[in-house]
Parts: structure tokens; sequence; C-alpha cells
């Protein structure tokens, strides 16, 4: 008896048997040829303007410091906004200085807690990059434990350092080939979103509600 | 070619029921305000993203030339991505047809003692009707994209491949949400959004097991990616401790970098969005025990009579649709009649060449000529589907006999009146006195027009086409003065 898998196969081998295609396989270098990638985004601060302007024209919230002390300062400010008293943490150790000089929240590791993952108020990750192109984050589930922790919580808190933000989505994939592929690379653009129900924009349908992203300008 | 023994079927089929459901929506005029309005705002947004980047020719001609390097030798980059997702640790099933691929699905669930399972959007599970296979057996599919969550509630199919529940108003979905959930009813969006978040939030958590679509599967690395707004992809594919990609065998793509272009396209042509809020690029299971994410991932790999289409560049373009729903928002066709129409999960005009290939002609044998022509779809196809070509292809299968014997009995006695009638038509129009002479009469029977229905009980008698015609619209009044008339009066003037 076959399986489904060879049947499969020798159905698509019978098909195609005598076919020609007209394309042949594209070369590296063609395939590699970023068409519609924007231009001019060589200089850090171009990039950071183009990151700060693409993202927070889809709701995120970008702040921008120039050192820890300082996101340590606006991250206080974020939770005492959100009146944000129980804080999941990723296990990036620039999340945990950040967010361990603040002695009034109760902070926990979100990916071990899942419980309280569900009932916390907000979640602090790091972010392997960002993309000037569109304003997005770049997660790598094997660089920090921060897959639940940007997802679960109302509000989602990404520290960006701004010399990881790479130009366009070509050199974000190229960076998640040459971190190895870890088991996932999350894209991320502002906060979630649906337009399900007569088109109208609501924010926070199953995601995160509000996107802030701490950018630390840190050289 | 089908493999002998294996039944290519679409769940919930009503293909051929188009005249009679499209006559049903036409005098929904709820249904069409939400159409308009859904095609209206997709179809400008697209524009405006695509009218801002200057490569955006190109960018499609590259997207056409990589699906179809992948479809030409598609068993070739299929091996591939088998070979490189099992040695990620992934494991790869097969499925021949719709029942096959259920039927596995359903074993796995049952071997994972899953009850509750978290769902998100998946065309692909919506065409082999996996719900309904899932809950006979005692099973618990809980679909968590809001829209598709919404007519699951409903009972009902979706009626646009990225805006499944726009045919429901906010008071329907208030009254649903009141009913089915038991909760105080209000149609606020916001709160409707927020009862869905905190119902569906219990299904994740619950889930032992989350099911996704895939929207591209990159050979060379064994990874797949998926698009989404809500995070209910994320959430169904971290919580639950399995996660089961559901994929067609057209969805691949060769190489890593190809994804760029495809990720340029695909949002824009959707919804217009630069990108939509999130993508999942999924390599295997998590590498430690103490990592996030799911224990086991698995993907379903499945044809239901995708291969047969292969063999033939006409047919072969069709499986390098991205489903990006932009041909719905421009179809003057889906514009009018919506989803429901079609009778099958893909509706407007890629449905329309879709369904009849995989379900077989004889089972959709109106679609193929539920279209104008006009090419709007054509033209904005991210990936340059030629569809209005596939359509006359189609139309030329179901005429010619090609098709089922009953459809060639049917048709033939309206291909004769056909050809009468425009044989007729030629000779008419092609001599200039004849010409003047019918324009003559058409002036002259004018006011009779003006008697309700009579031309229309007229037209009816002379010909089946022309009473069709107007049994919709009102018969254009001809001109008082004919064009000749006036420039004789011009002409004579000077």
């Amino acid at each position: 008896m076959s399986t489904a898998r060879d049947a499969v196969f020798a159905s698509i081998r019978k098909n195609l048997a005598g076919v020609q295609s007209a394309e042949t396989p594209l070369d590296r270098g063609t395939a590699a040829t970023r068409l519609g990638a924007p231009q001019g985004l060589d200089e850090r601060a171009a990039r950071v303007e183009r990151f700060t302007k693409v993202l927070t024209s889809v709701d995120g919230r970008v702040h921008r410091v120039a050192n820890e002390a300082e996101a340590s300062e606006v991250l206080r400010a974020i939770a005492a906004e959100h009146g944000a008293r129980l804080v999941a943490l990723s296990d990036a150790p620039q999340v945990q200085r950040i967010a361990g000089a603040l002695a009034d929240l109760e902070t926990f590791d979100g990916s071990r807690d899942r419980a309280r993952l569900l009932e916390c108020d907000l979640g602090v990750t790091g972010a392997q990059h960002g993309i000037a192109e569109t304003g997005t984050l770049v997660l790598f589930s094997e660089s920090e434990r921060h897959r639940l922790t940007s997802l679960v919580p109302p509000i989602h808190v990404a520290l960006v350092r701004s010399s990881t933000i790479v130009p366009t989505l070509g050199e974000a994939l190229a960076e998640a080939r040459r971190a190895g592929l870890p088991p996932l690379v999350s894209f991320i653009t502002g906060p979630s979103r649906t337009g399900d129900i007569e088109l109208t924009i609501v924010v926070g349908v199953h995601g995160p509600k509000t996107l802030h992203v701490i950018l630390i300008d840190d050289d | 070619m089908n493999d002998p023994g294996t039944e290519p079927r679409i769940a919930h089929l009503a293909a051929n029921d188009f005249p009679e459901l499209a006559k049903r929506a036409l005098d929904d005029s709820t249904l069409r305000g939400a159409l308009h309005h859904v095609t209206d705002l997709f179809g400008d947004k697209r524009e405006n993203a695509v009218a801002a980047m200057p490569e955006w020719e190109a960018m499609r001609e590259r997207a056409r030339r990589v699906k179809e390097e992948t479809l030409s030798r598609l068993d070739h980059y299929l091996e591939e991505f088998v070979r490189n997702a099992e040695a990620a640790g992934v494991h790869v099933h097969f499925a021949r047809d719709a029942a096959e691929a259920c039927s596995a699905v359903e074993k796995l669930a049952q071997r994972f003692g899953a009850q509750t399972i978290a769902k998100s959007k998946s065309m692909t599970t919506e065409e082999i009707g996996l719900n309904h296979v899932l809950e006979d057996a005692g099973l618990e599919p809980v679909e968590t994209d809001l829209g598709e969550w919404i007519i699951q509630l409903a009972g009902e199919t979706p009626s646009h491949i990225i805006a499944p529940a726009i045919h429901k108003t906010r008071g329907q979905i208030a009254d649903l949400f009141a009913d089915e959930l038991e909760v105080e009813r209000t149609d606020d969006v916001q709160e409707l959004c927020s009862i869905a978040r905190r119902f569906l939030r219990k299904s994740f958590a619950d889930a032992d097991l989350g099911i996704s679509g895939v929207n591209f599967a990159i050979a060379e690395t064994g990874s797949f990616l998926v698009l989404e707004n809500e995070g209910n992809a994320r959430l169904s594919t971290s919580m639950p401790r399995r996660h089961l990609g559901v994929m067609g065998i057209e969805k691949l793509i060769p190489r890593f970098e190809d994804l760029e272009v495809f990720l340029r396209l695909l949002p824009r042509s959707g919804t217009g969005q630069h990108l939509t809020s999130y993508q999942s690029i999924f390599t295997g299971p998590k590498a430690s025990p103490d990592d996030e994410g799911p224990d086991e991932v698995h993907v379903l790999i499945l044809d239901n009579g995708r291969s047969a289409l292969l063999g033939d560049w006409v047919t072969r373009q069709s499986l390098g649709c991205i489903r990006c729903g932009a041909c719905l928002n421009v179809c003057p066709v889906y514009k009018q009649v919506g989803g429901h129409a079609y009778g099958s999960v893909y509706p407007g005009p890629i449905g329309a060449v879709i369904t009849p290939q995989l379900a077989g002609v004889e089972k959709a044998k109106t679609l193929p000529f539920a279209s104008s022509l006009c090419g709007a779809c054509r033209d904005v196809c991210p990936v340059k589907i030629d569809i209005p070509r596939l359509l006359l292809h189609l139309r030329g299968k179901i005429v010619t006999g090609d098709g089922p014997p009953h459809v060639g009995r049917e048709t033939r006695k309206g291909r004769f009146l056909e050809r009468m009638t425009f044989r007729a038509w030629a000779w008419w129009m092609s001599g200039a006195r004849r010409y003047r002479v019918a324009g003559w009469f058409a002036r002259k029977l004018q006011p009779l027009g003006a008697r309700p229905g009579l031309v229309q009980r007229v037209a009816r008698k002379l010909s089946p086409p022309l009473g069709a015609w107007t049994a919709g619209r009102e018969l254009r009044p001809a001109a008082p003065r004919s064009f000749r008339e006036l420039w004789r009066e011009q002409e004579g003037s000077r």
C-alpha cells in the first residue's frame, strides 16, 4: 500500500512529466536583488527616523533615550500611565537591569509563570533588531525568552538598541539566517489590530493593545 | 490527471447554484452596502499602497517568475522542503484529498489527547471542512480570528478571503454574541472585540493543539510563515504544546530571500498595509525543554486536486495564488453579489477558477461564466495570474464537452441560439442601410417602452438572453435623433 506521501509525489511527477518551464531557477544574485526596497537608509539617523515615523503611523509609541538609566525612567512613566503593577519580564540581561531598577513594580519571569502572565498588566522584552523600512521589531526566540511576554500582556514595552535597526526587510531576513534561524522569528509592527467588524479598526483584539518602543542610543 | 482513488473535494460546495444565490444576494440591501464598503476601502487602500511603490510591476513579475519556477519543479522543491523541515525536527504529513487530511488531523488530535483546538485563520482548513469532522469526533475546534469566530458561532462560511464576516453588521454580531455567549447585548465594536478577547483567551490557555494555516513554506530552510494582524495566530502557535500547520502543496517558495518580495506584495495587495502587524517564521520546535513554544511542530501537506493542474501553464498559474483577496475587491461581479453567491469557500474571480479546477467543472459549471472578463482581476493580481484566460479555458472545457456529457447537452441549444443571434446581429449591423432601418425602428418603438413591462415582455418572447438581461435592468432609451441626422443638420447649416 502506498503512503499518502508517495502518492502525492507520484501524482506531482506524473502531471509534470514533459513540462518545460519557461523559467529557469533564479540565481542567488538576482534573487537577492531587493526590489521595492527603500533607498537612503545607510545612515543610522535616517534609519531611526524612518523606523520611528512608520511605527508611529501604525499606532506604535516610540520613546528615544540616551542610556539605560533614562530607559528605566521612561519605563516607570509608562507603568504609571497605565497603572501597571504586575510586570512580566523576558530573561534578557538588559531587560532585567532596566526593569529591575524600578523597585515599586512587582516583576516576574514571563516565560516561567503562565498563570501570572495571563493576569499581568505589562510585558517588557528586548528585540534583536528593528527594521527601518516597516517600523518593525524582530524577535529571535533563541536570543531571549520573550515569545509569550511580548504577546500575552495587554501592554508590550520593547527595548531596542538603535544600532540594531537594519534598513530593510531583506537585511532583517539575512540577519535571521545569520542567527541560524531560531525556531521562531517574529516580526511585530504596532499593536494587535482587527477590522473584522464592519471594517472598524480596533487595536488589542488578541495581542497587546499598546506597543511602546524604547529606543536606546547605545553608542 | 488526478491520482485514481482520490476524491478532491471542497467542503460545503454549492457552486452550481450561482445564478440562484446571486439573485438572493442582489435582493439583500444590507449585504450590498457592506460589500461596497469593504471592496471600496480595500481597493482604495491597495491603490494608495501600490502608488507609493515605484518598482511594483517589477515585483509582480518577480513573484510570478518565482511561483512558475517553483510549480514547474514542484517535486524537487517539495522534496527539499520536506528534507529540511524534518532535519529541523518538524513532523511532516501528507494527504491526497480532503477526507484523508481531516482524518489525519483527527488522528493527531486524538494521539495528543487534545480536546480544545485553537485554530487561526486558514483557507485550506475551510476547503477541507476540518471543523465539522473534528466536531463530529467530539473535539472542540475554536476559530480564533475574530471574523472566523463570528461565522463559526453563526454556523456560516466566509464571504471574503481576508474579511470573512464582512457580510454581517455590528447589530447582527451583537445579537449573535448575546444569544450564543449569554453576554449583555452591545453593538459597540470595541466592546464586541473585548468580549472576543475574554472568551478566546480561555481557549488559548485550554488548547492542547494549535492549528494554523501557512502563507509561505521555504524549501531551502524547511521554514513556514504565517501573516496576521490580530495576534491569534501567535497565540495559537505559542501557547498549546503542539502546533500543526496545514498547507497546500503550492505554498512553497524556493529560497529564503524570495520572502522579501512576497512580504512587500501580500499585505499591500490584501489590506493596503505596508506590513501586517505580525509575521511568524517557524523553523522546527523549541531547542530545549526550558524554552517557550510548542514541544512538537507538525506540517500537513495537502494535494486535493492541486497536482492535476501542474501539467499545463494555463492551469498551473492558478496555483500561484497567495490568497490576498485583491481580485475580489476590484471584481464588478463580486462587488454586487459577495462571497456566498459563489457557493464555495473560494469566492470571487480566483474562486471562480480554483473551485471548478479543484472540485471538478461539473460541480461548479456556472462559476466560470460569473465574470464580465473585464480583466481588473488580472491587473491587480500580485503574482500576475491571467484569470480571464483561465475563465475562458474553463468555459471552453464546459462548452466543448471536454467536461461531463450532461453539461454539453444542456448548453448545445444555448450555443446554437447564441450563434444564430450573433450571426443575425453581425449581418444587420454590417450594412449601412440595415443599420439605419434598425435605428429608425428603435426610435419609433420608443414610446411603447413607456408602458411598464411591455418591452420586457416582448424581449423575453423574442429571445431568452434579452429577457434575462432586461429582467434586472431598464432598457436604455434610444436617442430621439440619430447621429447621422444630427450630422446632416450640422453639415447643412454650414
